[in-house]
């Protein structure tokens, strides 16, 4: 499988779309939506409102997350923004700031 | 250097629409909209199809894109590459059966 990846020295300011994973080591501002899974590394810094399958963040994260299936903060990571997917990991020493909502029947 | 290692790669069901910056090297594999600058190697693939305004050291274009060009050291365009746009490098070979619409500038 093809596989998507912004390096730690890429910046894209814009939108990005599409149908098959994604890793960021580098910065994306803007907006992501896709229909597989986001990673975004230790490198990573993603300034954009995020709509996708699986979402694991083990960078910064400020926007909203919007998750059909999982989301997983790992530690170490900064999210700041909503988070909206049915099933959420936040492990031990991850910093999250902002809401919640597992309610999936919302969607 | 560490940073010229880092290649980026923009798969094929990734859609981008935006500007893109950064230093390390960039494959497009899938469509790129917008505008791209880029401090090293842009190779632009045959399922890659960009639309936009090419800021790069060297270019391998062997998909289709479509804007102006400006590389600071060379352009390499295959027969399979479509090219629409003004080129400026200071190396531009063509082969015959490529067919930018706009003869290439070289200084």
């Amino acid at each position: 499988m093809a596989n998507t990846v912004i390096g730690s020295s890429i910046v894209i300011d814009g939108e990005i779309s599409g149908d098959e994973d994604l890793v960021v080591q580098g910065t994306v501002k803007g907006k992501i939506s896709l229909k597989e899974s986001l990673f975004v590394e230790g490198s990573g810094i993603v300034e954009a409102d995020i709509e996708t399958q699986n979402v694991e963040v083990a960078g910064r994260v400020t926007g909203n997350i919007n998750a059909t299936e999982k989301v997983e903060l790992k530690s170490d990571c900064r999210v700041v923004g909503d988070i909206r997917a049915p099933r959420i990991l936040i492990a031990d020493g991850a910093s999250f700031k902002g809401n919640v909502d597992m309610d999936a029947k919302g969607r | 250097m560490a940073q010229s290692e880092q290649v980026g790669i923009i798969g094929k069901g990734i859609v981008i629409k935006g500007n893109l910056t950064g230093a390390g090297d960039l494959v497009i594999e899938g469509k790129v909209e917008g505008q791209i600058a880029l401090k090293n190697h842009l190779t632009i693939e045959s399922t890659g199809n960009v639309q936009a305004d090419i800021q790069a050291d060297e270019l391998t274009i062997n998909g289709e894109a479509s804007g102006n060009i400006d590389a600071s050291s060379k352009v390499a365009i295959s027969s399979s590459a479509k090219v629409a746009g003004d080129i400026k490098a200071p190396r531009a070979p063509t082969p015959s059966t490529a067919e930018p619409n706009r003869v290439p500038t070289t200084q």
